[in-house]
């Protein structure tokens, strides 16, 4: 009954593999740029991977990633297109739905939504 | 201009939405957001309708305020702040899901969304239109009465009163304009409608005239629709019994309007009702 707007990519991954989790931020307004990416898992609560570049280049920004989700095992990539959020050794306990938000100095602010299924059996430390 | 955090709370809680549900076209309406930051500083607040951004608070950021264009949504700027967005002159494509997104400041971002629903309704200005296939009718008979509303979105509901009674529905069905065409009634239908096109509703009934139908010889018989509390409009014709039959005056006399709706109540309808929408050309 209702639209949502907001576009969501169904992506499989095989559990110790690699995965990549689009996340546009591209911008058409002249002068615009990336204030924050915010990556949430099941859509609310504290992000699990953050990109703040409000106090400095986006290029400088500064990534946190949760400790008790992906660690060290998630890296931001922005100048592919679309910006993608790579995640190594992907476990199955990873599988959910993310969602990313990109605020924007200018822009209307974009929300997408990743599902992510891993498939198969993982015993990796 | 607005909010002073101090304290040391933990987390952001008890985001609230408070919206209307049905206001009429060209409304000015008010969007509450409510929040308690526990402490923690405010990096944003945002207004989403339908996923799209429309209104969006950044204390950080110069402006602090920027407002989006969306189709139906006019946001009076100087009217708004982080609490309490105003829309004036709302139209029929704000309808919709509106979402508050309130998200703490770092290196949390705590983010809470709460969502309520929001119709812009074009009332109507007729009242519904009651045809019955007889107003004398004899008990033993059955009577057919059709009632439709005039044009809306959402569809207005319709309801049936005998003697200010409300008739219970014994059946209800929805039917799609091709089933209408067919004649084939069906318990699907309907309520899928994303274009929010204008949809007639239309009810049948089917009444067995019995004793207890008649109160002195005549009985009162009402189709109202209603569009939640916006629009409220009824018909009533005046059956007349086809032989009255004699009634001891001496109880009808001293009977109160209590005894008088006890005893009506033990009247048992047999009731068919048909409601059907379908969209206006």
């Amino acid at each position: 009954m209702f639209f949502f707007s907001v576009p969501i990519v169904h992506i499989e991954a095989v559990a110790g593999d690699p995965v990549y989790l689009p996340c546009d931020i591209s911008t058409d307004e002249p002068g615009d740029q990336v204030l924050l990416v915010l990556w949430y898992r099941e859509d609310l609560g504290t992000p699990i991977y953050s990109v703040d570049g409000r106090e400095r280049d986006f290029s400088l920004a500064e990534r946190w990633s949760d400790e008790n989700v992906f660690a060290n095992r998630a890296y931001f990539m922005p100048e592919k297109k679309p910006a993608e959020l790579g995640i190594d050794h992907i476990r199955e306990t990873d599988q959910s739905v993310y969602r990313c938000r990109v605020d924007f100095k200018i822009a209307q602010t974009r929300n997408s939504k990743v599902n992510l299924t891993v498939i198969g059996k993982v015993t990796m430390y | 201009m607005f909010i002073f955090f101090a304290g040391g709370g933990s987390a952001l809680k008890d985001v609230s939405v408070t919206i209307p549900t049905a206001v009429r076209v060209m409304d000015t309406i008010t969007l509450q957001c409510r929040f308690d930051l526990e402490g923690e500083p405010l990096y944003t607040l945002k207004w989403y309708k339908g996923g799209k951004e429309f209104y969006r608070y950044i204390p950080k950021e110069m402006p602090n305020t920027q407002v989006f264009a969306l189709p139906g949504i006019n946001v009076d700027r100087s009217k708004s702040n982080p609490y309490e967005v105003v829309l004036r002159n709302v139209q029929p494509e704000a309808t919709g899901k509106y979402k508050c997104e309130v998200s703490s400041d770092a290196p949390n971002f705590y983010t809470i969304m709460e969502s309520a629903y929001l119709f812009v309704i074009d009332v109507p200005v007729d009242d519904p239109v009651m045809t019955v296939d007889k107003e004398v009718a004899d008990v033993g008979s059955i009577l057919t009465g059709n009632c439709s509303t005039p044009a809306s979105y959402p569809a207005a509901n319709i309801t049936w009163y005998l003697n200010g009674k409300k008739i219970p529905q014994s059946s209800q069905r929805l039917l799609t304009p091709s089933e209408l065409q067919n004649t084939v009634p069906s318990a699907s239908a309907t309520s899928v409608n994303p274009r929010r096109t204008p949809m007639v509703a239309f009810s049948q009934l089917e009444l067995d005239i019995d004793e207890d139908t008649f109160q002195n010889g005549k009985a009162r018989l009402k189709c109202a629709g209603t569009i939640f509390h916006l629009y409220k409009r009824e018909k009533e014709i005046v059956l007349e019994e086809e032989r009255p039959r004699p009634k001891p005056s001496s109880v009808l006399g001293i009977r109160d309007a209590a005894g008088d709706s006890s005893q009506h109540s033990k009247s048992v309808f047999s009731v068919t009702i048909l409601t059907i929408f379908f969209l206006v050309r």
